[in-house]
Formats: C-alpha cells, structure tokens, sequence
C-alpha cells in the first residue's frame, strides 16, 4: 500500500493517495472525490498522465558516465555517506501528487515539475553519477528549476517525504555556483 | 530546444542574498527606525544632528548601502514571479525589465546619497 | 495488456484555473501569496529609506520635516503594517532555510529543526547587535 503510486486523486481539495486514505478521516463528511488536479481528465476519474511521462525521461534519471569501467573493473562503490546524500531523493513512487498540488504546474503546463526535478537532483547527488552537466539543458532550463517559486505544497503532499521542493531549491543553489564558477574563473572544466 | 539559462542563476543569487539581507536586517530596522525613533527613541536617524554623526563612519555606509541594495533586489526578482502569477506573465520580458530596472536604479540612487551624504 | 495513451480523437477537459485569482482557493496558496507579497512592503521601507537619505541630503529643515511626517499615526501605522510583513518574510524565510541549505556536523545531517533554529536563534542575535548599535 502506497508504493505502486496509482491511485491519486484529489479528495477534499488535497491531493492524496485514496489507498491511504479512508472515510473515518473525514467523518462525518462530505468528502469530495476528484480526479488529480492539474491534468487533462479523460472520464470519470481518469486522467491522462502523458505529460509527466513525457517529462521524465528529459531529465536523464539514470547513471550517466563519462568514463565507463569495463565490468571487469567491477561495480561502482559507494559508502553509507554517500548513498545517505540522495537516499531521501530517490523515494519517489511517481504518484505524481506533487504535480496536481503545485499551482505553478497549473498555470503554466510546460514546467518540468516537482518530481522529475526532484529525480534529476537524486542521481545529480549521486557519488557515482558523472551527468550533472548533461541534465543542465533541461535542468536549468526556464521550464525547469528557474520556474518553481518555492510554493512548497508539493513536499507537503508528498507520501514519500521526497521533498521536491527542497531538492529544486538546493539545485537552484548549485545552478547559482555553477554560475559564479563560469564567470570566476571561466577557464576551468566542468 | 531546451537550454540552461544564463540569466536566472544571476537575478535567483541577488534574490537570495537580499533576502537573507532582509530576513536578518529589515524588521529591526523597521521596529527603530519607523517606529521607536519617531516615538521619542534615541536612534540615529532622530534627527539631522545624529544621523549626521551616524553617517559620519564609512562602515554605516556600506552597511547602509548592503541593507537598501539588496532587499531591492530580492523585491525585484519576487515581485516579477509574483506578477506572472498573477496573470501577466505574457508581459514576461517588460516585468524583468520593470523589476530590475527599479532595483539598479535604487541601487544606484543608494550609492550616490550615500557617498555624497555630508 | 498494454496500456496506451488515449488516441488523438479524445477529447479531454481541463477544468479552468484562474490567472489571477487561483490562490484564494486553498488556504496555503493564500499564505504563499501573502509571503510573496511581503516583499513589497519590504521594498516600500526601502524607498522611505532612500527618501531619508534624500532629505538628509537636502539639510536640517527637509530632514526635520520628514521626521515629522514619521511622527504621524499614519506613518506609525503603515510601519506597524510593515514590520509585521517583515516578520513574515523573516519567520518563513527563517524557517525554509533547512530545506536549502543540508549542514552536516560531524558526518551526519543535521535536523530540519535544529537548522531552522539555529537561523532563527542567529536572527535574534543580529537584531539585538543592531538594536545595541542603533540605541547604544
């Protein structure tokens, strides 16, 4: 229960997971069942999730390698520190609930949105993901971070304490020293 | 064809900094000067006499300069969100040009008074 | 079986969210609106600060007169709405910081509680250093 990710609507509003959520929580009523907010309603109840399909693949949410280790070389290590730097980060069951609470996403469609930024910062934390550069483009687009205003509903929402909020804002951070970097000392390589 | 902004990073990093300014600075500020002072406080800015012994140390002015420049700045970049999403955000470009504009020129005018304050 | 996306045919209906006025809705978009729009009376102060300097630029009577105006119950109001604006920027500001910056101490990272507490203690202590310059 709760991990599959399939089940969001909006109830009284909120978006929540109807899974975990049960009458006795609203008695003694009314309660409200809509479809998730934010995306296109097919019928009923059913909305078409294309979009965040669509989106999620643009951030690169894999490994990406600049220079790959034959398997010979074995697997990439990493410590308890370090997986504990994304673990929170990569929590994400794709419910999108993040997606129907941010007003931001609502008014204007073409933002990248709350999870698939929040993956892009889970592998650009990750010690042995080379790609951060690669994902920029999409990254710190207009359409990416630079289009989130820290709302913030979208952590509150969320069933798996991602914290997409915190994960944009903290790319925004590196995007802004990445910036600084270029200008400084503009010879050095990324 | 999706591309990392170069502007953004900038106008976001002034937002930030002038809003820790502001978060720090703003409401004591506010508390003495616009309140305590005109109510009978012992503040520099009571009358021209002390603001003018105040002002007499370089380190006010800076400190002055940082605490006016920078929340100007942070207004800047939120204020134009917050139009946006207000329903103007088809006038994208004017607001950034409106909002930092306002802001250089603050900034600028918080300069020139205060390096030419007597 | 496989699930495929509608075909192009269907139609499909997205209710309408109003440019202006989507965030008297909720409760929390109304509270982010309030905080984004502290930073206009934040920026209001700035500008009667510039207005300050301005008069104290222009001599004893100019900067005398706008003393004056400070001493109105208009002016004392608007301050009061101000600093309470102020308060509100610092307080969520204050409180957001955890979710920005991690700090780890000692290998671990430390609580979102303990970071926010931490600003919030060093806000206090730089208010009252700047209370102590301005009074003292």
């Amino acid at each position: 229960m709760g991990i599959c990710g399939s089940c969001g609507m909006n109830v009284n509003g909120t978006p929540r997971l109807t899974c975990a959520t049960f009458l006795r929580e609203y008695a003694p009523g009314p309660i409200r069942v809509e479809p998730l907010a934010n995306f296109p309603i097919i019928r009923d109840l059913v909305v078409d999730i294309t979009d965040f399909m669509e989106k999620l693949p643009r951030v690169q949410p894999w490994l990406v390698r600049q220079d790959e280790t034959p398997l010979t070389g074995g697997e990439y290590r990493q410590t308890p520190g370090e997986m504990e730097r994304y673990h929170q980060f990569s929590l994400c069951i794709n419910c999108m609930l993040c997606y129907a609470a941010c007003p931001v996403y609502g008014l204007h469609p073409e933002f990248i949105g709350p999870a698939a930024l929040a993956l892009a910062h889970r592998y650009n934390l990750d010690s042995r993901d080379q790609g951060r550069a690669a994902r920029q483009a999409e990254v710190y687009s207009e359409e990416g971070i630079w289009e989130c205003t820290f709302v913030g509903q979208c952590s509150v929402v969320c069933p798996k304490k991602v914290d997409p909020a915190g994960a944009i804002q903290q790319e925004k951070v590196s995007a802004a020293l990445d910036w600084l970097k270029s200008v400084v000392w503009p010879w050095g390589n990324r | 064809m999706a591309h990392a902004s170069r502007s953004e990073p900038f106008w976001w990093s002034l937002f930030a900094a002038g809003g820790v300014v502001a978060a720090f600075l703003v409401p004591i500020h506010v508390l003495l000067e616009g309140i305590v002072g005109p109510l009978g406080g012992p503040t520099p800015a009571a009358d021209y006499d002390r603001m003018h012994a105040w002002l007499a140390s370089p380190f006010t002015r800076v400190y002055l300069f940082v605490l006016i420049s920078l929340p100007l700045f942070h207004w800047a970049h939120r204020f134009r969100f917050t139009l946006a999403d207000l329903g103007l955000s088809r006038f994208g470009a004017w607001l950034a040009v409106l909002c930092y504009g306002a802001a250089i020129v603050g900034t600028a005018l918080a300069a020139w008074l205060l390096i030419t304050a007597p | 079986m496989t699930v495929n996306s509608p075909p192009n045919a269907t139609r499909t209906y997205r209710p309408v969210m109003s440019p202006t006025w989507w965030w008297l809705r909720h409760p929390a978009w109304v509270q982010f609106m309030l905080r984004e729009l502290s930073s206009v009376f934040i920026a209001a102060f700035l500008a009667l600060y510039l207005a300050r300097l301005g008069a104290f630029a222009s001599g004893p009577a100019a900067y005398a007169a706008f003393q004056a105006w400070h001493r109105t119950p208009l002016s004392i109001a608007l301050h009061v709405l101000i600093l309470a604006f102020a308060l509100l920027h610092s307080t969520t500001w204050f409180l957001l910081t955890p979710k920005i910056a991690r700090v780890h101490v000692a290998g671990r990272s430390m609580s979102e509680k303990a970071v926010a507490g931490g600003a919030l203690t060093a806000w206090a202590i730089v208010s009252a250093l700047v209370a102590w310059w301005l009074l003292g």
